[in-house]
C-alpha cells in the first residue's frame, strides 16, 4: 500500500481533491528545497575598460565587464535565482537586469555550473572613471536542474 | 475544528511562532507544487527564433520555470550566453504548451539543453 501526506486548501477534502491546484501540499509532487541564501556585491571600476566604441556624435562609449563568484561546490547545476539592486536605485531586480539605451546598455546576468553561480556585467557607456556598485543577493536550492 | 501541520526552523516554538519566514513547512502556506519537469537536450538552434516545444495539455495557463545550458554554464530565463551577447533565450506559456525561443544575430548554430518546470499554480 502507498501512503501519502496531503493538505487541501479550505473548502476542498483532502480525501477526494485530486487537482494540484487545491492542494496546500502533497507528497506526490516535489517541491523547491533551500539550500542556502546570501549577498555580494559587484563593483565596475570604469577606468578599467576593454574597448573603445564611438557614438553617431562623435562621443566616446568604454567596454566595461566584471564578474563576481558565489561558491556552492554543489557538484551540479542547482535551480537558483539571483536578484541585483544597482546602487543608484532603491529597488531589486530579478536577474537579468538589462538596461539599453540608444548607444549605450547594461547586462547583469547570472549563471550556474557544478561549483558556484557567475554574476557577470556586460556594460557599454560614457564614463571612463570613477566606480559603480551592484548590490547582489541569491537563493541557492538544492534542486539539481540536470542539464 | 481546523488542524493545521508545521515545522519550524532550529530555535523557533512551533507552538507559538507566527513569522512564516521562520517556519520550515506550514500548511497555511501554498507551496509551490511540481507537477511535470524535464528535460529536452542537444537542441540545434539553426536560426534566429528557433522554437522548442513541451505540450503540457493542462487546460490552464501554469507557472513555469526553466533554464537552458549553453557551453556548459546554465541560464537564466531572458539571459544571454556567457560572454557572448547575440545569443539568448526566453520561455512562453499558454494553456497547452512551453514553447523556448532561441535568438541569434549572427552568431546562430549551437546546441542548448533545456529543463523545464511546471507548477500547479496559474500564473
Amino acid at each position: 500500500m502507498t501512503y501519502k501526506i496531503a493538505i487541501s486548501k479550505p473548502g476542498y477534502d483532502v480525501l477526494t481533491t485530486t487537482d494540484p491546484r487545491y492542494l496546500i501540499f502533497s507528497s506526490e509532487y516535489n517541491t523547491l528545497k533551500y539550500y542556502t541564501n546570501g549577498t555580494t556585491t559587484l563593483t565596475i571600476d570604469y577606468s578599467t575598460y576593454y574597448a573603445t566604441d564611438t557614438d553617431p556624435f562623435g562621443s566616446t562609449l568604454y567596454l566595461h565587464t566584471g564578474e563576481v563568484w558565489i561558491n556552492h561546490n554543489l557538484g551540479y547545476k542547482p535551480f537558483f535565482l539571483v536578484y541585483v539592486r544597482p546602487s543608484s536605485v532603491s529597488y531589486y531586480n530579478l536577474c537579468p537586469y538589462e538596461q539599453i539605451g540608444a548607444f549605450d546598455y547594461e547586462y547583469l546576468q547570472a549563471y550556474t555550473d557544478s561549483t558556484r553561480i557567475y554574476v557577470r556585467l556586460d556594460d557599454k557607456n560614457y564614463n571612463n572613471s570613477g566606480t559603480f556598485t551592484y548590490y547582489i543577493s541569491y537563493k541557492i536550492f538544492i534542486n539539481n536542474i540536470g542539464i | 475544528m481546523t488542524y493545521k501541520l508545521a515545522v519550524t526552523k532550529a530555535g523557533y516554538d512551533v507552538l507559538t511562532e507566527t513569522n512564516p519566514n521562520n517556519f520550515i513547512f506550514n500548511s497555511d502556506h501554498n507551496t509551490f507544487k511540481i507537477i511535470a519537469s524535464g528535460t529536452m537536450l542537444n537542441k540545434y538552434v539553426s536560426a534566429d527564433l528557433d522554437t522548442f516545444t513541451y505540450t503540457h495539455n493542462l487546460g490552464y495557463v501554469p507557472s513555469v520555470f526553466a533554464f537552458v545550458t549553453i557551453n556548459g554554464k546554465a541560464l537564466l530565463p531572458e539571459e544571454t550566453e556567457y560572454g557572448n551577447l547575440d545569443r539568448w533565450w526566453y520561455p512562453i506559456v499558454d494553456s497547452t504548451k512551453i514553447s523556448f525561443v532561441f535568438r541569434c544575430n549572427s552568431t546562430c548554430g549551437y546546441y542548448v539543453d533545456i529543463k523545464y518546470y511546471i507548477f500547479a499554480e496559474p500564473v
